[in-house]
């Protein structure tokens, strides 16, 4: 494995030891030069290598020298100091390839950009992973009414070597004025099928017993028909893999069936005994049924998307909603090129 | 110099960083009733003369070139004290890199100082603009925009309000590198073309424009003015676009164009119009040493 690293003064190519992390490890500033090349076969030979692929965030490094934050993802070492600076909570969310995990993630983070999460008593304060939203958010912005895309986000991938990332958001709490700084996994499904087979894969996820709550995104279209009961067998499974990375205390369990507008508002059968299998190992444990970009005129894009959020950040008191802003349509909501176009007056 | 104030201006492209900084030494020189005054000529005037007299004739300067060097020092006097207002402009390109690159410029590092404000330009429409995310679609829309809808804003740049925050937090993260984490960045939001707005809009004032248009950014500012400094102005140069040739003919024919032009601004908590350009600049320059 050959490896290059950004981080000024860092001698790992040649002594194979990391200056930032002192381990014969590379850190997440070291770019593995074959992982673009390796990207494709990643872990998952089940993965269509006709999907796009993210490629490892390796923009905006440069960020490291002046200490800046690098706008992308953050990772273990990054998300220590914000920890530290005031209480987070860490979410971690897992699931199978193409469950929704990281459409799940844009989903929460356009409600924060256009004013949805005003009707739950949320607003917007802050994130130093505006960026990596945004790239996550890109390939979303595509319409086509006779075509509907099978799937609005890229498929994450993280290379070799490297470490999970992390998104952050800052809210603010509108009934109290509290801020809630949240910090979501943004893992590639091939970590949560591994994590199934091999035993062995669960040391990078070390970080879960440090999770204030652990999501687990279903494909809800799999938990209907004879697919159920794989989705049962595999998701208790995931479950008992989860507690032998745990120490005593469990985080809050949330079970999230997507693909609402295709399965409706009920929470299949099928995810109960997930939950009720989950409930008996000792975890706290809630079902939803998300919608994150609808295709179905009944389901709004969103639907539960931000009630799963509020109940794994112990939101409990929820605020009248508020109502919405009145529509023009010429309006900008936000929408306006900085990056290009003509000067102004 | 002990107390050095400077002014940084940033913004896109579109955003009218060079006309602004133009009409404001237009400002500066015509005197009138604002609280700054002139000491005397910057050294270098090419730069600022040439948009000078582009303005007067009624049209808009060329925006910066990519390349130039132009950090024109001015000398100002602001409550008695005397001081230099540094007003550097740099081409929009710049600061697609900063938000792209994650590098602020090599040489403005020098001017991360305790008695440095930022100002950040965002225009207050875009020549065409579009909502382009499913759900501001729906929110604002209704729950049928996006099943009409065929279009492929994939490759499009991000929008004005994600990269405004995004700049803010760069700045304070950078200020408080270098001067501790103590420090209280002052950052100023400048609506430009303010006249483009309707009038409605206009008495609205500058921070309901950003709760209806930019709302990332409005909350951004509400929920952080505990750690920062920050307020927001809106900045009509003359009053009307010099784009449209019966309003510039009629700007440079009928008197003064200097008399044009106001700031639109809730320095006292309501909404108020002030005819002093300056006024932006004065706020500015009012940072206490930290």
């Amino acid at each position: 494995m050959a490896y290059t690293c950004t981080f000024e003064g860092c001698l790992f190519t040649e002594q194979q030891v990391c200056s930032r992390t002192g381990n014969s490890s590379p850190c997440e500033y070291a770019q593995d030069e074959e992982a673009d090349d390796d990207a494709d076969s990643a872990e998952d030979e089940d993965v269509p290598a006709s999907e796009s692929v993210v490629a490892p965030p390796k923009a905006a490094l440069a960020a490291a020298a002046e200490g800046l934050h690098t706008g992308e993802e953050l990772g273990l070492l990054e998300i220590g100091p914000l920890m530290e600076e005031q209480y987070a909570h860490l979410i971690t969310i897992l699931g199978d390839y193409k469950a929704g995990k990281t459409s799940f993630l844009v989903c929460i983070y356009l409600a924060s950009a256009c004013g949805m999460l005003a009707s739950h008593g949320l607003s917007f304060a802050g994130s130093l992973t505006l960026p990596g939203f945004e790239a996550r958010a890109r390939t979303s912005r595509k319409w086509n009414p006779n075509n509907p895309p099978d799937r609005m986000t890229e498929r994450t991938v993280i290379g070799e070597g490297r470490g999970a990332g992390f998104l952050h958001l800052d809210l603010v709490r509108e009934d109290d004025r509290r801020r809630v700084r949240l910090l979501m996994s943004d893992l590639p499904g091939e970590w949560t099928k591994n994590l199934i087979d091999h035993e062995r894969h669960g040391e990078r996820l070390s970080f879960l017993g440090r999770s204030d709550a652990i999501l687990i995104m279903i494909d809800g279209e799999q938990l209907l028909g004879r697919t159920r009961h794989v989705e049962v067998d595999r998701n208790r499974v995931l479950i008992d893999r989860i507690i032998g990375l745990l120490p005593d205390r469990r985080p809050l369990l949330q079970l999230v069936a997507t693909r609402a507008d295709k399965i409706g508002s009920a929470a299949p059968p099928a995810l109960a005994e997930i939950a009720e299998y989950a409930r008996s190992k000792g975890f706290s444990c809630e079902t939803h049924n998300v919608s994150t970009f609808s295709q179905t005129e009944g389901t709004p894009c969103g639907a539960g998307v931000i009630e799963a959020l509020k109940a794994s950040i112990a939101c409990e008191r929820d605020p009248p909603p508020r109502a919405s802003s009145p529509e023009q349509p010429t309006r900008l909501f936000g929408w306006l090129p900085v990056m290009s176009g003509v000067e102004a007056g | 110099m002990s107390d050095h104030r400077t002014v940084l201006f940033i913004g896109g492209h579109a955003a009218g960083k060079t006309n602004l900084l133009i009409r404001l030494w237009m400002a500066l020189r015509n005197g009138g009733d604002s609280q700054i005054t002139s000491r005397g000529l910057p050294a270098d005037l090419n730069y600022l003369n040439d948009g000078m007299a582009t303005q007067l004739a009624g049209g808009y300067a060329e925006h910066t070139p990519a390349g130039l060097e132009a950090r024109p020092s001015i000398p100002v006097s602001l409550d008695g004290v005397d001081g230099d207002l540094l007003i550097p402009d740099r081409p929009g390109e710049d600061w697609t890199r900063f938000y792209n690159e994650r590098r602020w410029p090599d040489d403005w590092l020098d001017l991360i100082r305790p008695t440095t404000t930022c100002l950040l330009l965002v225009r207050s429409k875009p020549p065409e603009g579009q909502v382009k995310d499913w759900l501001a679609l729906q929110h604002f829309l209704g729950p049928q925009a996006n099943f009409n809808m065929a279009a492929d804003h994939s490759k499009d740049p991000p929008p004005a309000q994600v990269i405004l925050v995004d700049w803010i937090q760069l700045i304070a993260g950078l200020f408080q590198k270098k001067l501790g984490r103590s420090v209280r960045p002052r950052i100023g939001v400048i609506i430009t073309a303010w006249d483009d707005l309707d009038a409605d809009a206009q008495v609205e004032g500058p921070m309901e424009h950003l709760r209806n248009e930019h709302k990332l950014l409005f909350d951004f500012i509400t929920n952080n003015r505990d750690r920062m400094d920050i307020e927001v102005f809106g900045v009509t140069l003359f009053g009307g676009d010099l784009n449209n040739a019966e309003f510039a003919d009629r700007l440079v024919d009928a008197g003064d164009p200097r008399k044009n032009g106001a700031v639109a601004h809730e320095l006292a908590g309501q909404v108020e119009v002030s005819p002093d350009l300056m006024l932006p600049i004065v706020w500015a320059l009012r940072v206490e040493r930290r």
